[in-house]
């Protein structure tokens, strides 16, 4: 057993090795230009230029005086960059960095000028390329960056030759800017729902959305959605399919409940206004308890006219909650959910009713 | 007619002022016979007794001799060698001194001719290119004794290069020179009224034939602008002497637009030249140094750029010659000299032939197969004087 944990922390740790190895040299055999495996691009309507930072690491042994080199970039999306040393050679001011672009293609030359014969480059983020987005692009697909052969990649040596140096692409792609997002789905206040599947939706004119990702909500309640998503271009909302069976939550103390009520034995409380009338015709009678008697009699998994699930957003089923009044009339909840917009927003709760669930087991 | 025979007159008067700056000749004024110095130190006796010490009593560099002044005068002029007692050459006393008349002759008539000197003390007369012993056509090593050479052959359309030593030690000093023109039998004193009747010739203080060499030129860079405080040489052999061991006769230093210009008293009748360089590269500066790393990204564009950039000799243009030239500016001492024995300097100029700077300076293509300026180093007066040097200085833009 101890094994076994050993073997899957070291799995652990070649993983995490595996994702943050994107900067590093892959052997020693000389020292290495870098491009990181992804760079998140700004979004669209920051104004702001996207930034991609270019690596530099040397296990070779041997001291580095200057480096050359070419990459290209996508010019359909970006204006022309501008090459900056980035880098924490400690080289100071002794040193002179010079580029020039054409046609997607960028030539970087850069010398250390001082006068220490010691001096080596030192390994990390060595230039940082920023890249405006041109004023004719507002989203769609980024090519990658890549290292190219317009300019040898060359490093100086101590003794005033030339050494070859490395180019690692470990991809240099572009993803939109992160969107994360939490959505918690409760049945009450205190009474998350669990399994439910939840759909990241997103829409460049709202009318059309397409799905993005769909995460099944924890014991919790929640949905957390990690995407790279430019919520400055794109619309975002949630959806929740309709069709969930929530048979599990229908039970004959909840028929007789509602017979209660039905009966004036009981007063119904806000969301029993829904719950309690499963048919959703009239209000609370003799045939909500029926209906929900004969589905249990019938072992069936779904009413024929009626959903099994109504959602409201956190603002309608407060309302709803509070009321001590049947609220159906002015919100009668959704069959499938669809939520506002959630640009601009990090987390939010929604709720569901379940009709005929009229001692609230709710969706656990 | 009155005005006529004024103009006559004044052309005539303005021919013999003329005629008389023929008669110029130099003449330098020596002090002999240093009190503190006797003929042990200084190479002659009280009266120069041989040639070999009339050379020594002559001689700037020796001991008891030293210049009052050197100047020009009349030959004809009781400055000149003649009025026996009345003569009267600058000199600083009247005592210890030597005369050296020097200059060139011309003589009126073709023929055979007889000379004649007398001088208080010592004197020699010479004629160069005559074929005499030490060029000496009359001398007497004493006072007062008449030295006379006839059959003295001479060219009247050739000039003569001639000097004449006199000397006093102590006492009174005079001088005669005399000469019998061909088909004569008297004898006519020079500036005298027999020397007017026949006048010996023209004379001069410089020779009438020489070719003085003169040069000039530039010295710029691969960008064909000047290149200030280079010194140039001006290298002389003796005319048609085989071989090539020129030395240098003269010097000058490149101005602001890298000028230079020789004007010499050397005559190219005695002299085949050349003009050498030797430029030295400067410190290098950043600016030139961020110029080439910026061209880097450009590619090479100039034949030029092999010499110029690839400092570390390795045929390509990068971040290596860059650093190389950085290191080459702070002295570095790994850097004393480029890598792969790379030259610092890359010379060629305008006389070079077949010429291969304007192929050097359109082209971008690697043309360091040419070996440049060295090989065709001659220049002469036949084919010019003026030439353009190129220098192509490792890590110089310029």
């Amino acid at each position: 057993m101890k094994l076994k944990n050993i073997l899957l922390t070291l799995v652990l740790v070649m993983s995490s090795l595996t994702i943050f190895g994107q900067t590093t040299a892959p052997d020693a055999t000389k020292p290495y230009v870098i491009l990181d495996s992804a760079y998140a691009l700004e979004s669209v309507t920051s104004g702001n230029a996207t930034v991609a930072t270019i690596y530099y690491d040397n296990t070779s042994g041997n001291d580095v005086k200057g480096v050359q080199f070419s990459f290209n970039y996508d010019n359909t999306v970006f204006d022309p960059p501008v090459i900056a040393y980035g880098g924490t050679s400690g080289a100071g001011s002794d040193f002179y960095l010079s580029s020039s672009e054409a046609s997607g293609v960028v030539k970087v030359v850069w010398v250390y000028t001082g006068s220490t014969t010691s001096f080596d480059i030192a390994a990390g983020g060595m230039f940082t390329v920023t890249l405006p987005f041109k004023s004719s692009y507002t989203n769609g697909a980024v090519a990658d960056m890549d290292f190219t052969n317009n300019l040898t990649a060359y490093y100086a040596k101590a003794d005033g030759t030339d050494g070859a140096l490395g180019t690692s692409d470990n991809g240099g792609n572009f993803t939109e800017p992160a969107f994360n997002y939490t959505a918690t789905i409760l049945n009450n206040a205190t009474n998350p729902a669990e399994s439910i599947p939840v759909i990241l939706q997103k829409s460049s004119d709202g009318s059309t959305w397409t799905d993005v990702t769909s995460v099944t909500t924890a014991v919790d309640g929640t949905a957390v959605f990690s995407e790279s998503l430019d919520q400055g271009y794109w619309q975002i909302r949630l959806k929740i399919a309709s069709g969930l069976d929530a048979s599990t939550a229908l039970s004959t103390a909840d028929a007789n409940l509602i017979a209660q009520i039905a009966a004036g034995v009981q007063s119904a409380s806000g969301v029993q206004f829904y719950t309690a009338n499963p048919n959703q015709a009239n209000s609370v009678t003799a045939s909500d308890s029926y209906l929900v008697f004969a589905r249990l009699a019938t072992n069936g998994t779904s009413y024929a006219n009626n959903p099994d699930v109504l959602f409201f957003t956190e603002a309608q089923y407060n309302t709803i909650s509070n009321a001590t009044s049947d609220q159906s009339g002015s919100i009668p909840g959704l069959t499938e959910f669809l939520s506002p917009q959630i640009n601009g927003t990090t987390s939010g709760n929604f709720y569901l009713l379940i009709l005929g669930d009229a001692n609230g087991t709710g969706l656990n | 007619m009155r005005y006529f025979k004024l103009l006559v007159l004044c052309f005539i008067l303005s021919f013999q002022a003329y005629g008389q700056s023929t008669t110029d000749v130099n003449v330098r004024s020596l002090k002999t016979h240093a009190n503190s110095c006797n003929s042990g130190c200084t190479g002659y006796s009280g009266n120069a007794n041989s040639h070999t010490e009339f050379d020594n009593m002559v001689d700037l560099n020796s001991q008891g001799t030293s210049l009052h002044v050197d100047t020009v005068v009349d030959i004809l002029s009781l400055q000149g060698p003649r009025g026996n007692t009345s003569w009267d050459p600058p000199r600083a006393r009247n005592e210890r001194f030597a005369i050296v008349y020097h200059g060139w002759v011309k003589p009126n008539k073709t023929g055979n001719y007889a000379f004649r000197t007398r001088t208080d003390d010592s004197h020699e007369f010479m004629i160069k290119g005559l074929g005499y012993t030490d060029d000496i056509v009359t001398k007497h090593y004493g006072w007062n004794t008449w030295n006379t050479r006839t059959n003295v052959y001479l060219d009247k359309n050739t000039w003569y290069e001639f000097e004449m030593r006199i000397q006093n030690f102590g006492g009174a000093f005079n001088a005669q020179f005399q000469y019998r023109i061909p088909n004569s039998n008297t004898y006519n004193q020079l500036g005298g009224s027999n020397g007017s009747s026949h006048p010996f010739g023209e004379w001069s203080a410089t020779d009438p034939t020489a070719d003085p060499i003169t040069a000039s030129g530039y010295i710029k860079g691969a960008e064909e602008q000047g290149i200030a405080g280079q010194v140039v040489y001006l290298k002389t052999q003796n005319k048609n002497q085989p071989g090539f061991s020129y030395t240098t006769a003269d010097t000058a230093t490149t101005d602001a637009n890298g000028y230079y210009s020789f004007n010499t008293s050397l005559n190219y009748n005695d002299y085949d030249f050349t003009i050498d360089i030797a430029p030295e590269p400067d410190i290098l500066t950043v600016s030139d140094i961020n110029w080439f790393q910026n061209r880097i990204l450009t590619g090479p564009v100039s034949s030029k750029d092999y010499w110029r950039m690839d400092v570390n000799n390795t045929g390509s243009f990068s971040v290596s010659d860059i650093y190389t030239m950085h290191q080459k500016r702070h002295g570095n001492s790994a850097f004393a000299n480029y890598p792969n024995s790379a030259p610092t300097l890359w010379t060629t100029n305008s006389w070079q032939n077949p010429t291969i700077w304007p192929a050097v300076a359109a082209d971008s293509d690697d043309k360091t197969q040419f070996s440049g300026y060295g090989a065709w180093s001659l220049f002469d007066l036949a084919n010019g004087n003026q030439t353009t040097f190129y220098v192509i200085r490792a890590g110089h833009k310029n």
